[in-house]
């Protein structure tokens, strides 16, 4: 859990890593938008797209990504795509499906970094090792770093493990995660 | 108590960090760790999982200290020293420095003490009187057995 329960804290940096490299691929294609109303304002978008759904299929033709939101608006005062109900899914052939959704999501220009907000929900289904669930208000992934962290309370959760704290840092070349404060865990019994 | 073992482990901390090359997690802000009537509190502690889902605790403090009820209705041990460690596998539990332990009415202060919480069984070492801060000697106070007199009858006989 350990500080964080061991296995999950195996399991989580594989979940974050999978997701930002995904995504990473995914927005910057979808981001990828020519400015119409150049020099428009900071807040006027210059492209709105409704029940936006993006795809990216492997060599097999099989879905790898999708990215969905109900609304998708390009700005293109900085180049920052905003979601509302983002949802992005990925599914590797023979790797359990991971998604995240949230209420809110942005990614800057690139496409490589990338902040969720409100209800935000990590999950990678079971496989070798049990599913696994983050639940928190906020995370920023930044591909480019290889980090993800959050300021708010977040609750970790594998198999019948589960650890919470208030913020957390993963730096994935350090390989150290770190739990800001109000660290909280729970082994299951041990097996015996 | 022997469930104690079969219980799920808790711990609380106000910051953690886990070295993935390492594989170490170490907490620190003041660490609190449960399981069943076990509870340890210490200021920092490491931990090293088991593929068995059991802990490898080491732990500091000023003092650390330790509590486990007894088996049946025998009360509660009670320890203390500068460093514990703790294998939840095994049920070994190893006191180092200014190591002090009260079970039941027994009570033993040394430099080291092993309590191993499955066969409740201590043992404690003195050290050298060069070390600092001790005088090399073991102090232990064993409470003597109270013996129960058998019940008297009416009569006055005592039963057999």
């Amino acid at each position: 859990m350990s500080m964080l329960p061991d296995r999950a804290a195996r399991a989580f940096p594989l979940l974050l890593l999978g997701l930002m490299a995904g995504m990473a691929v995914m927005l910057d294609r979808v981001t990828e938008v020519p400015s119409f109303a150049p020099g428009a304002a900071d807040r006027t978008p210059d492209l709105r797209i409704s029940h936006f759904a993006a795809i990216g299929h492997g060599e097999d033709g099989k879905p790898l990504y999708q990215l969905k939101a109900d609304q998708m608006r390009h700005y293109p005062n900085d180049g920052r795509s905003e979601f509302e109900r983002a949802s992005l899914q990925r599914t590797l052939p023979g790797e359990p499906a991971l998604s995240v959704k949230a209420d809110k999501a942005t990614a800057n220009a690139g496409g490589d970094q990338l902040w969720f907000e409100q209800d935000v929900l990590l999950a990678r289904a079971a496989g070798e090792t049990p599913a696994v669930q983050l639940r928190t208000s906020r995370l920023q992934l930044d591909a480019r770093l290889g980090q993800a962290s959050s300021d708010a309370p977040t609750k970790l959760r594998m198999g019948a493990d589960q650890a919470s704290s208030t913020g957390f840092h993963y730096d994935h070349d350090q390989a150290r995660l770190k739990l800001s404060s109000k660290v909280s865990i729970d082994y299951a019994p041990p097996k015996r | 108590e022997l469930a104690d073992r079969s219980k799920p482990i808790h711990i609380d901390a106000g910051s953690g960090q886990r070295d993935e090359k390492k594989g170490l997690s170490v907490l620190e802000g003041g660490v609190k760790l449960t399981q069943g009537s076990l509870s340890l509190q210490a200021e920092k502690a490491t931990l090293q999982a088991l593929p068995s889902g059991d802990q490898q605790v080491r732990a500091q403090g000023r003092p650390v200290a330790f509590r486990q009820k007894l088996e049946g209705e025998r009360g509660w041990l009670e320890a203390r020293a500068d460093k514990l460690e703790y294998d939840s596998s095994n049920g070994e539990v190893r006191l180092m420095g200014q190591a002090w332990l009260k079970s039941g009415g027994d009570e033993i202060s040394a430099s080291s003490i092993s309590y191993n919480t499955q066969t409740e069984q201590y043992r404690a070492e003195g050290s050298p009187a060069s070390t600092p801060g001790s005088d090399g000697r073991l102090r232990m106070v064993i409470q003597p057995r109270v013996k129960t007199e058998p019940a008297a009858t009416a009569e006055g006989q005592s039963k057999p």
